[in-house]
């Protein structure tokens, strides 16, 4: 199975990638499902929600020591539980909506 | 996903390796006896290899397991560049180099039964000699990365439970006027579907489909819906404000604000749309 098969399958991935492109440029706080949180600006995302922060901070630093030095980092899309963003960067009501709407009637032909 | 020990330098035929540096020394934590000396990395498409031919051994690390990478740029070893490994993965120290062991994910190697501590994660920062190719090594390192994508279907949870029915309005008929792949709605076309569904349901507000097109710019638009269930944003109220002008002129005799732009910048003409 393809890529852009499972970026079909589930709408929402492209619904995210829209929206996390939105926010490129703005702090997030991206917390890994083992339980990793780290800070810094979102660079960019790409179509498997891969990120890319920038001025990095993690989040329980002792633990990483080795974090210590990094400013920049990739983070695997696969890992994140969740992403914490700036509540004025988002309309929940519209992204709702679209994520709704994205169900009924999802956008084809992903091609990049 | 499991790492596994090599016993030669990867080929050329049996990689697409896209980046070569010798001179790496890697550094291991939890720390680990293993791969002390230094040795070559390559960054190839199906996974990430590391081969010290003075000790003769090295590892694969398919790129799955790396949860992030980075360039640490001053870090206790050095310039390095950093790799978390998802979960814990036993340790390296263990390695038998005579054989071809895989460690996996999260077990033991079954040969020595060493400790293994649960919040532990397993690090590598390979230092290489040249400081400048690190910046090569990213790249090489995140364009892989890129190439191996868990199948999201397996994380993919259908919360279609979650989604409430909006039977109220209907909305084939504005669907029937957008163009959803295209960009953007043509105003006409909405001024059009809102007409309709005024006269169809009274002072009811209707949606404009939000444009998600992916062929150029991948800019989500959207406008705001009056929604009782809904708390709008200043944007929405906004945009909720100038959707119940144009109820009062659905033919657009009204002469409308300019409008030129083309949303090449979201953020800032989410809602120009919603003008009319």
């Amino acid at each position: 199975m393809g890529t852009l098969d499972s970026i079909r399958s589930n709408p929402e991935a492209v619904l995210f990638y829209s929206f996390f492109k939105t926010l490129v440029g703005q702090p997030v706080t991206v917390e890994l499902k083992n339980d990793l949180a780290i800070t810094g600006v979102l660079v960019s995302v790409d179509q498997f929600l891969n990120i890319k922060l920038d001025n990095i901070k993690v989040v329980d630093e002792e633990r990483y020591p080795h974090m210590l030095a990094v400013k920049n980092c990739f983070i695997r899309g696969s890992v994140v539980r969740y992403v914490q963003l700036p509540a004025p960067s988002v309309d929940t009501a519209l992204l709702q909506d679209a994520a709704r709407r994205e169900r009924q009637q999802p956008a084809t032909g992903a091609r990049k | 996903m499991a790492i596994t020990i090599l016993q030669q330098a990867p080929s050329p035929s049996e990689a697409r390796i896209r980046h070569t540096q010798q001179n790496v020394t890697v550094h291991i934590t939890p720390a680990s006896k293993a791969f002390q000396n230094a040795g070559t990395l390559y960054i190839a498409d199906e996974s990430l290899y590391f081969f010290s031919e003075a000790s003769n051994s090295g590892f694969a690390i398919p790129y799955p397991s790396i949860i992030i990478h980075a360039i640490a740029r001053e870090s206790h070893v050095g310039p390095s560049i950093y790799c978390q490994l998802e979960g814990s993965l036993g340790s390296f120290g263990s390695a038998h180099t005579s054989t071809t062991t895989t460690i996996n994910g999260n077990g033991t190697t079954g040969e020595e039964a060493e400790e293994e501590d649960e919040d532990a994660v397993l690090e590598l920062s390979f230092v290489p000699a040249e400081v400048s190719s690190l910046d090569t090594i990213y790249e090489n390192l995140s364009y892989c990365a890129s190439l191996h994508q868990d199948d999201m279907d397996d994380e993919y949870m259908d919360d279609e439970g979650d989604y409430y029915e909006d039977d109220i309005n209907d909305h084939e008929g504005l669907y029937a006027d957008a163009d959803i792949q295209g960009g953007y709605i043509p105003k006409s076309s909405s001024a059009t579907a809102i007409g309709r569904s005024a006269g169809a349901q009274g002072s009811e507000e209707v949606e404009q489909v939000p444009a998600i097109d992916l062929q150029s710019g991948e800019w989500y638009t959207g406008n705001a819906e009056t929604d009782a269930k809904f708390e709008l944003s200043e944007q929405g109220q906004e945009a909720l404000a100038k959707m119940e002008s144009m109820l009062q002129d659905p033919h657009g005799f009204i002469p409308k604000p300019e409008e030129e732009e083309d949303g090449e910048d979201a953020e800032e003409d989410r809602f120009k749309n919603a003008d009319d």
